[in-house]
């Protein structure tokens, strides 16, 4: 029993003096720390689908089919966007071609939000963009959807039946002063 | 003896195609390049490091991999300031053979991020200014269908500057014409958007329009800003007209075309248009004032009795302000020690070249953390421009607001005489708010 009582009192002091040197540390101090980060400007294609803009089937002269397809720029700076000019953006089969035509549309107007000035009018694959299209970035507008349009034409002539296919490349490049 | 059919790759064959089926190839996820300008100083015979990030972002779990390819290519660009990219053959200021990147094809998961190590090395008989871009490819694997098939890709210009020596800007106007405005048929009926479309042609085609090629001999790129002044008798200046180019960088060997539009009519009379350029030092991005070097022509130009009455008969006079600034006023908030951007735009609501110069105006400290990035430069008609405020708050600065404003003057081409009416100047409000340092609460 006496024995008992000194393991007591040894476990009670050692638990009072615990207590004491806690309590001796100093009080908790305030830290602040600096975090800088300096973001680059990006560029980000994106897109929910990439398949091609399929076009309803020519049956007449007289049929314009049209189709579009919508891409996501996320951007924090400003850009232009360019397309290919040449023969492989003209809807062409192994013996014959179409008439090819584009247009662009953005979903902002460069002014109130990230975008730019829609080519609303169909313009011809070889001409299609040949002053590229200016993106502008808003403050707080990160996103811009750009829409691709594609029209296929005969020209008033009958082509070659058959199977056309075209590829279309847009650029997205750095703007100057 | 039948043989038994083996179940394992029927089974196989059927994963994959039921995991072809609910992924399908046409599904694309995206591709984020950074940077898409890139400068670096090296020596003739020494090497330098550039990189590339790209990144697939995720963006939900219907993110696929993506797969990405680099093509490092010539580009040139046309004296109306076109891009344009080459992959075949080399011009004579080409930096392509000296690039050295990991092309690729990469699949990046999504989430990934890679960053692309490139070396440059520099020959030694290297000097002056060279450039290629690196064409970063999203890979689109649907081939077969036909259609309208797009591909995307970002283009990121890297520009070598190799320090031989001191380097002079040198740059000469090669070209330059007059073209008077024209009056044709007043507007018949028609559709409101084609007959819009019309009436904008021929105002554009209701004033003088000033034309300049501009080359730039020597072995560095430069920034050129342009105006045109017409002379009368005894060299009596009577209008200036600001030139306009869509991209003011010139490179060594390239040409550029500056146009300069005045609506404002001039009476009948023979006159001299004198062309003065001013080069602009533009190392690593940035532009510093060249002084002393200007860069002039003079041309002549003749407003016959006819076209002067026309002109000033159909002269449309426009009341509206020469710019409008969007936002109207700026405010940051930002610890100190942080760094951030903020931009306005300058929109042009003229029918005539613009020149602008944007500058801060603040009392102490705002001062020097407030920078603008390209502050002169010129607006074709009716166009915008984004202009770049660089705030750098140092660590010590106290909290509180710090106010100012940027000064933005704008110069709308007309005559002399009505100088006071061509140029105006606005003032943005610009703040900036450090708040009070947030207190941490220790856990106990």
């Amino acid at each position: 029993m006496k024995n008992l009582g000194k393991i007591l009192l040894a476990v009670a002091l050692a638990v009072c003096l615990a207590q004491n040197s806690a309590l001796a540390q100093p009080a908790d101090d305030d830290a602040t720390c600096d975090v800088t980060v300096t973001v680059d400007p990006i560029m980000e294609w994106s897109a929910a689908s990439y398949g091609p803009i399929a076009l309803a089937n020519i049956t007449s002269p007289t049929d314009t089919p049209s189709g579009n397809a919508d891409f996501t720029l996320y951007t924090n700076c400003n850009s232009e966007i360019s397309a290919d000019n040449t023969a492989t953006a003209q809807l062409s089969s192994a013996t014959d071609t179409l008439v090819t035509e584009y247009q662009l549309a953005f979903d902002g107007d460069g002014v109130t939000a990230t975008g730019g000035t829609d080519v609303g009018s169909w313009t011809a694959y070889n001409t299609f963009l040949s002053t590229p299209s200016a993106v502008t970035h808003v403050d707080n507008d990160g996103t811009a959807v750009i829409t691709l349009s594609a029209r296929a034409s005969t020209g008033g002539s009958s082509p070659d039946a058959g199977a056309y296919s075209a590829t279309q490349t847009l650029t997205v490049s750095w703007t100057s002063n | 003896m039948g043989r038994k059919p083996n179940l394992v790759p029927c089974c196989a064959a059927i994963l994959v195609t039921s995991i072809f089926l609910s992924y399908p190839l046409e599904v694309c996820g995206g591709m984020a390049v950074s940077p898409l300008q890139q400068w670096v100083t090296v020596k003739p015979r020494q090497d330098a490091a550039v990189s590339i990030t790209i990144t697939n972002n995720y963006r939900g779990p219907e993110t696929p991999p993506c797969t990405v390819e680099l093509e490092v290519v010539d580009f040139l660009v046309s004296p109306e300031g076109r891009l344009s990219f080459v992959t075949d053959g080399r011009h004579s200021r080409s930096a392509v053979d000296w690039l050295a990147f990991e092309e690729g094809p990469f699949v990046l998961e999504p989430g990934v991020s890679k960053r692309l190590e490139g070396r440059v090395s520099v020959p030694a008989e290297a000097d002056g200014d060279y450039w290629a871009a690196v064409l970063v490819k999203l890979v689109n694997s649907n081939k077969q269908q036909e259609g309208v098939h797009v591909n995307l890709q970002t283009a990121s210009g890297i520009f070598i500057h190799v320090a031989r020596r001191n380097y002079v800007e040198r740059g000469s106007i090669i070209d330059a014409n007059v073209v008077v405005p024209e009056f044709g048929q007043e507007q018949g009926f028609g559709e409101e958007a084609i007959l819009e479309q019309a009436g904008r042609k021929a105002q554009q085609q209701q004033a003088l329009r000033i034309n300049a090629e501009l080359e730039n001999e020597g072995l560095v790129a430069f920034l050129a800003n342009g105006k045109a002044f017409i002379y009368g008798e005894n060299w009596r200046r009577i209008a200036s007209i600001p030139m306009y180019t869509n991209r003011r960088r010139i490179f060594p060997t390239h040409n550029r075309i500056f146009t300069g539009v005045m609506s404002e009519p001039i009476p009948a009379g023979r006159y001299k248009v004198r062309l003065v350029f001013e080069p602009v030092s533009s190392r690593n991005g940035s532009s510093t004032a060249v002084s002393g070097r200007k860069i002039t022509k003079d041309i002549d130009l003749t407003i016959g009795d006819e076209l002067a009455e026309k002109w000033a008969e159909k002269a449309i006079v426009q009341e509206t302000e020469i710019l409008q600034l969007i936002p109207e006023e700026l405010e940051i908030t930002l610890t100190a020690g942080r760094f951030t951007t903020k931009t306005f735009q300058a929109v042009s609501q003229t029918l005539s070249t613009v020149s602008v110069r944007c500058q801060i105006e603040a009392e102490g400290q705002l001062k020097d953390w407030v920078a603008l990035r390209s502050a002169d430069f010129a607006l074709a008609a009716n166009t915008k421009r984004s202009v770049l405020c660089w705030v750098r708050v140092p660590v010590d600065a106290e909290p509180g607001r710090y106010s100012g404003t940027i000064s933005v003057e704008a110069e709308r081409s007309g005559l002399t005489a009505q100088a006071a009416a061509n140029v105006e100047t606005q003032k943005i409000p610009i703040a900036v708010v450090i708040p009070e340092a947030d207190k941490l609460v220790a856990v106990k």
